[in-house]
Parts: C-alpha cells; structure tokens; sequence
C-alpha cells in the first residue's frame, strides 16, 4: 500500500512518541537515580560500591542466577521431548489441539495461581510428599516447599510452556523429508537426531532457553511465595526497597546491576555460542 | 518399525505425558480445592460447595478489584491496538533507515525485567506526579503489552498479499478505505488473536502491578498476592479458580479464530 | 503527439544506483492495444506501475489526456489494473468484488447490481456472482479480474501478464477474448507479457523492452520484418543471426561477398534471416535470391514442418523451416546442399 509520507510519520511517530515517553524515559529515570543518595539527593556512585562491597547482594545475585540456570536446564529437559513429541509423533489435529490448550492454560494463568497451586501440592502434607510416602521413596515428609528446589520445580512450571513452544515452532520449520533422507542413508533413528534434528532445532533451544533464563532472573512472585521469605532473589530485594524501605535510590541500583548483570551473562552466552558456531 | 524406534518413541511419549500432567495438574488442585466443604485447603477436595465463590462475590473488595482487572486489561489492550496496529502497517509496508530499530524498540519490552518495569512506572510517575492512579498502570500495561500486539500485527501482515492493497486502490480505494475495507478483514484474525494475549498478559500481570497500586486501586492478582500473603484459605483458592477459568475461555477464543497453534507457534 | 490518450515523456526509475527505467518516452492513441514486451527485468512492469500510480517515477511525466498525473494517487487515475495474479480479495465474493470500484464512487445499489451483471455477462461468468473467488478455477479467477477492472470504464485498462498463470490452451482461448473485448469496450489496452507470440497475436503495437529502455516500438509485422537491433531480432521470433565481416561497404561471409549494402557498419555485421524464409535446393530462375552452401547436421520434425540445421562453410549454424516433403528428402543428413532467400528478406544489422 502506498502509505503517503505524512501519514506514515503520525501512524508510526505517535506509538514511538508513546514508547519514547512512558518507556525509554522511565528506564532512564531508574538508571539517572541509580547514582542519587537517598538523603540529600546528591549525585554519588556510592550505591554501586554498596552493592560490590556488601556479600549480602553478591549472594542475592548468584541465587538469582543459580535459581534461573537450573530453571533453564529443567525446563529444556523437559520441554524439548514434549514440543518433538507434539510436533513429530501427534498425528491428530484434535490431541494436538488439546495438548496446545494444555500447554497454553496456564501462560495464561497468573503466576500467583500458579504458585498458590504448588503451594499446596509441596507442603509437608501435600500430595507429592504423600505419594512420595506412599511409594517408599522416602520415610516421613521431606522439606521441599521454602527450598531452593521447590523455587525451581515452581519457576519451571511457569517457564515450560515458553520452552516447548518456542522449540516446537522451530521444530514445525525442520523439513522432515532431511530426517529421512538420514535415515535413507542408514543413519540409526539417535544417530539422525543428534545428527540432523538436533542441530537444525539448535536456534529454537537458544531462543528459548534466553527467554526462559531472562524471565526466570526476574520473576518475583513465585520466588517470593515459594521461598516463604527464606530465600531471597534480586527481584525480592528490589521489591523491598521500593515498596517497604522506600528507598528509591538503591532500589534502582540493584535494578540497573540486575538488568546490566544479566544482559553481560546473555551476551556471554551468545558469544560463546557464535565462536562454537564458527569454530 | 524396528524395537529401538517404538522404546525411544515410547519413552518420548511417556516424558510428554508426564510433562503434560506436570502442566495441567496445579490448575485442577486450584479448582478441585476451590469446592473443598473444610475451612482449610485441601486437595482432594471434601464434598461439593459452592460457598468459596459466594463469599468471594459479598466481599466487596475482591469484586472491586476484578473490576479493577478488567478495566485495566480492557483500556490497555485497546490502547496497544491503537498504537501498535498502525505502527505495524507502517514498519511492514514502509522501508526507511532505523525501521529495524524501531521494530526491535517495540519488542524489547518482552525481554526486559517486568519487574524493572513496574519499579520505572513507578518512579517517573511519582516525578510527573501520576503515581498510583489509573493512569500509570495503563501506560504501564499498554508498554508491556504492545509487543504481543505487534507481534502477531508484522506475523499477518508479512503473509498479506500487498497487490490486494495495490488492487483496491487501483479500484479508486483510498488509503484508509483500503486498510478497513481489504487490510483489516483479513488480518482480523493476527489482529484478535494479539489482542486476547494482550488482554490477558495485563490481566495475569503482577509485577508493574504491584509498584503501582493502592489499597482502592488494585488489580485482582495484586490483591490476591497481598492476600494470600496472611491468609490461605479456600477463598483464594475461588478466585484463583475465577482467573483459571478466563484463560481458558481466552485460549479457546483463540483457538476458535486463529488456531491455538498458529497463535501460539510461529511459522517463518 | 498532440491527441494522443497517454503520452509517457523521459520517464526515469532508480532503485539506487539501479534504473529500473532509463529514460522511456512512448505515445499511446486513444484505444489502442500497446504491448509492453520485454524479458523479465527489462523494466515493463516499473513502467505499467508508474502509469497506474504504484511507481513514484524520479523523473520525467506520465500524462493522461494531456495532464500530468505523476502527483496523482493511484486511486484517483483514470486507469484500471488487472494484477498478475489477479489479486482477487478472498474475503468478497465476486459480485462484492467486482462492485468494489462502482462503490467506491458511490454509485447508486441498483445501477450497481445491474452494471455488475452486464460486465459479468460480457466476461462469461454471469451467475458466479455469489462464490467466493477460492471457488473459481485459474481461467474464472482471470475473467473476474478483468470484470472488476473494466465495470469501471477506465480511459485506460494495464494488464500486467494476466495471462501468465494459465495453462497453454486456455491463454489461447483468453487472447482471443481479450482482442475481442478490447474492440468491444474501445478503451485503451496497455498489456505486459514477456510471451513475444501473445504480443504479436494481440497488440496494435509493440514496444519492445530492453533494460530499462523501449529497444523498438511499431506494430507487430514492422518489428518482425524490420527489427533495428540483434537484441529485438533475436527476442521476436526466431532468427538466423550470421556474424559477416564488412569488405568495402558490403557484407562479406568467408570469401564469399553477400549483396548488402553495410557501408557505416563498421567491420563487422549481423545479416539477420528467419528460418522460415530460407528455401533448400537450388534457387528458381529470376530474382535476386541470396545462395548459400551448407551441409545438413540435424533436421527435427515439428508437425507442420521440419526445421533443418545446416553448417556454413564459416562454421556457423543456419535454422530453416520447411514444410515440403521433397526440400526435407533432399536436405538428408550430412548432404552437402544449397540454400537460398529473396534478398529482401535479410537484415543487416548494426553490431
């Protein structure tokens, strides 16, 4: 369509006006006050050297970052099998349509219902420790809830749905005529996924497992009910400082070093993943 | 079919079943508690009731805020729509210096910290002096629902074929009749299918949310997260169970106009 | 030309350092049927575009009836396309779509629906008014491009390979009801097609196109027999092209001298000579035939004739087309033999 000029500059000028203005000015906001003092308002790195000098926030972060790791591996462990099951071995429109409404449900459920569900079944007396009970694996019911692990068991319930969707619409793009070609030639069904598969879905593992990882470091609600308040994670402490210290400062101190932390720890990853790529 | 296909088939299967149950499982707990007759959470749920969503609907509050909800979903989606429907003609019709830029500007609020989010809304607002009202969680959720919108906007425009636009104009179409009597109709259903996410991802949220509420203005999940931080009791288990059931009337609305799959997966 | 319907003046296209046009100036009468003809890149469609307002041309006029129109949305131009795969709108039936461009002028809903089935008559497909375009063959799909275009009585109808998308038969059955319709509806045809027998079989005139610029321009028959460069010669029909030396301003071919005048050609020129044209055997008293020896190296059967390929004694491929039964026994393979045309019918072409 021929869009005239003018036209174009209002239909595309006003949204990034709009961005520009409720967006990239507020996150510039947080990063101005980053380097404020909470009492005078005075300009001043201090913050940052609070946070680099005090063990507390360090630990903070290496949970964050251990937490959302595991989170990334359970949730690709898991994820891949059913998005190659759903795309490869489910030749019914209905059941594929239901196991998509299956896995769809609950992205669109709130992580609080979420949580609040694993709330239940983790407890001492929920269903997993009684089944767990139930079939001997364990003598009398185990701390899971208000654990690192129950954190990660929850978080990955959240995330697996961004995982197994994302790989499978990369999967969906595999032109399975490939796989038999492979399989044409000899090559044993494992020999044909790790060989041709595998790598050709690689791009939808690295999406997913960066979507999955930059939500995992930044999710507060399901750490925040799931660690009963034993554990703490970056976005608890940045919680903490805006809606209970009030400390706006230091609250977007530890924002920006969270935001820039995890950023460097992304293109780390990439970096690592291109020189794989090339070498 | 050879044994070593049908075991690893079998295995596949036998994770996906799992991982299917792992997803599902959570969400009956919630409903199957909500009917539970006992004071205190229980699943299996004893006996049948229907009590928890009775009381949920007397208090006041808890409707005040579903209300609240749904507003807000409602405003912001309409206001991703209005800004980000356009904005998406433009970037797929229109080749100009920095359009990769401004299509990367309009995502980035996907894969940037929700969290970092709420507590930017929060701080500008309280310098322009709109902390806390209406209008910073609409600006808030319209930013963190724009790239849902846009996304599937760019995902039907780039499979629209542009000689249809050329051909309506050819037929003494101008641009704007062009877009609502040709454009529109046939990507009407990207268009709605953005919108149902875009509704529910400011219907689910938390974390903008959180920064940017009052005890009088507050959203359904915040209040549950505030709630659920003294008290667990059925109650919360009803609600939860109210917001379970809007997903699944919004992914079957999907479902019904676009395809789940399509919606949710996308083809390059 | 003053009263000439389209008159396109200097017309330049860049994409960049690439001209898509480069600097086209063509006439059209009121009511012709001009064929833009062309390889695919030679810059034709740019130029069916700029006419109907898609192309922004940068620099030079389009101008229709006297006026420059280069400022003119597509919308408001006089013209009507029918796009190259028909761009038909799915979610319309045919009735809906064929009316779309009588709605657009806010014709009244009865003059509409009359005018709807009258133009679906003329194209054959009166009673399709209800299906949805996905319900039509490739060939329906076609006529209703064409209904939807001329229900609005354009001054001038582009037809950008409408044709292209059609299986051999059916384009033939088209042509002819194209040509038909065109003298039907008196408008001004301008059709791209890269299908040189489609130009010919349909076209007042033709331009030929050759990147970016109008190589030839004239009717069918004078690009045929006349064409002004290797390039038209070669694009139109099928064509002998024999590479001569020039020996004082006559054509040469090894030491035979040939009877062209090609003073102002330089060293070298091309005699051009179509296949059908040349005769095998000796040549009939009287006349000035041109002789050439050759001997026969293939000889193909085509149905209604046979085409023989021959090797002049400079090595060069001759192609004759011959439909005698006696030429062909003579032109056995590997036979030494003699082959001759009229004088007027060779070319010479400038290098």
């Amino acid at each position: 369509m021929r869009i005239n000029p003018w036209s174009a500059v209002l239909l595309l000028g006003v949204p990034v006006a709009f961005l520009f203005i409720f967006f990239i000015v507020p996150f510039g906001t947080v990063a101005v006050a980053s380097f404020r003092m909470p009492a005078d308002g005075g300009w001043s790195a201090a913050n940052y050297v609070k946070i680099a000098t005090d063990g507390y926030y360090w630990g903070a972060l290496y949970l964050t970052f251990k937490i959302a790791l595991w989170v990334t591996l359970l949730v690709l462990v898991v994820g891949y099998p059913l998005a190659y099951t759903i795309t490869y071995n489910v030749r019914s429109t209905l059941l594929r349509r239901i196991i998509y409404i299956v896995i769809v449900t609950p992205l669109f459920t709130s992580s609080i219902v979420r949580a609040f569900g694993w709330l239940v079944l983790l407890g001492r007396k929920g269903m997993v420790n009684d089944t767990l009970v139930a079939l001997d694996f364990v003598d009398k019911p185990v701390q899971i809830l208000f654990t690192e692990g129950g954190i990660v068991i929850g978080m990955a319930y959240i995330m697996l749905p961004f995982m197994v969707l994302t790989v499978a619409s990369i999967l969906q793009n595999i032109n399975t005529s490939l796989l038999e070609a492979a399989r044409d030639l000899g090559a044993h069904p494992i020999v044909a996924f790790l060989k041709v598969t595998f790598p050709l879905s690689l791009p939808g593992v690295i999406a997913g497992s960066l979507i999955v990882f930059t939500l995992s470091v930044s999710a507060y609600v399901t750490p925040s009910i799931l660690s009963g308040g034993k554990k703490t994670v970056m976005s608890m402490l940045i919680y903490q400082q805006y809606a209970a210290t009030l400390n706006f400062p230091f609250g977007a101190t530890l924002a920006v070093a969270l935001l820039v932390s995890t950023l460097l720890l992304i293109a780390g990853y990439l970096l690592v993943i291109e020189r794989h790529a090339k070498g | 079919m050879r044994l070593s296909d049908s075991l690893g088939r079998a295995s596949l299967s036998g994770i996906s079943i799992l991982a299917l149950i792992f997803l599902a499982f959570p969400l009956l707990v919630v409903i199957g508690i909500s009917f539970t007759t006992t004071e205190y959470l229980r699943f299996p749920p004893v006996g049948l009731t229907w009590k928890w969503y009775a009381r949920f609907f007397h208090d006041t509050s808890f409707v005040e805020s579903l209300f609240t909800s749904a507003k807000l979903a409602l405003s912001a989606t309409a206001g991703a729509l209005l800004l980000g429907v356009p904005a998406g003609l433009v970037l797929a019709r229109k080749r100009f210096p920095g359009r990769q830029a401004i299509s990367a500007l309009f995502l980035s609020p996907l894969v940037l910290p929700t969290i970092v989010l709420g507590v930017a809304i929060l701080q500008y607002a309280s310098t322009m002096g709109f902390a806390r009202t209406f209008w910073a969680l609409f600006v808030g959720h319209v930013v963190l629902v724009m790239p849902y919108v846009m996304r599937t906007t760019l995902a039907s425009l780039s499979g629209f074929d542009i000689a249809q636009e050329e051909a309506a104009q050819d037929l003494g179409a101008t641009p704007l009749q062009t877009f609502f009597l040709v454009t529109l109709p046939q990507i009407k259903p990207g268009v709605i299918a953005g919108a149902l996410f875009a509704f529910i991802i400011s219907w689910i949220d938390v974390e903008v949310a959180v920064f940017n509420s009052t005890p009088e203005l507050i959203t359904i999940p915040v209040k549950m997260f505030n709630y659920i931080q003294f008290n667990v009791d059925p109650i919360i288990a009803a609600v939860s169970a109210i917001t379970i059931y809007v997903a699944i009337v919004a992914v079957l609305l999907i479902d019904v106009t676009v395809g789940i799959e399509k919606a949710t997966t996308r083809r390059e | 030309m003053a009263g000439d319907l389209i008159e396109i003046v200097g017309l330049v296209k860049r994409y960049g350092a690439v001209a898509a046009l480069d600097g086209v100036s063509i006439n059209v009468r009121q009511g012709e049927f001009l064929a833009l003809l062309g390889p695919s890149g030679c810059g034709k469609t740019t130029l069916l575009r700029s006419i109907a307002g898609f192309v922004e041309p940068t620099e030079g006029q389009v101008r229709i009836g006297g006026k420059v129109i280069n400022d003119v949305p597509p919308h408001e131009r006089p013209v009507n396309t029918v796009f190259q795969n028909y761009a038909l709108f799915p979610h319309m039936t045919v009735a809906e779509n064929v009316a779309f461009g009588p709605r657009r002028k806010g014709m009244p809903k009865a003059e509409i629906a009359k005018k709807v089935a009258e133009v679906l008559a003329m194209v054959g497909m009166d009673g399709y008014g209800e299906r949805y375009p996905r319900q039509l063959s490739g060939g329906q799909q076609q006529r209703i491009a064409l209904a939807r275009a001329i229900v609005n009585q354009p001054q001038v109808l582009l037809l950008d390979e409408p044709l292209g998308a059609l299986d051999l038969k059916l384009r033939k059955r088209m042509q002819v009801e194209l040509k038909r319709l065109h003298g039907q509806l008196g408008i001004t045809f301008i059709y791209v097609t890269h299908d040189q027998e489609e130009a010919l079989a349909m076209a007042d005139r033709i331009a030929v196109m050759n990147q970016g610029k109008v190589a030839q321009i004239g009717t069918g028959q004078d690009i045929y027999r006349a064409p002004n460069s290797r390039y038209v010669a070669d694009f139109i029909g099928e064509a002998n092209l024999i590479e001569c030396a020039v020996k004082d301003g006559r054509l040469a071919l090894g030491d035979a001298a040939l009877p062209y005048d090609a003073a102002g050609a330089g060293a070298h020129a091309t005699l051009m000579i179509r296949p059908e044209d040349i005769q095998l055997g000796a040549p009939p008293s009287g006349g000035t035939p041109v002789v050439l020896k050759a001997t026969v190296r293939d000889k193909v059967f085509l149905g209604s004739a046979w085409r023989v390929y021959a090797a002049l004694p400079s090595g060069q491929e001759i192609a004759a087309h011959s439909a005698s039964g006696e030429a062909v026994d003579y032109a056995a393979k590997g036979a030494a033999i003699e082959l001759w045309w009229p004088r007027d019918r060779g070319r010479v072409l400038a290098q």
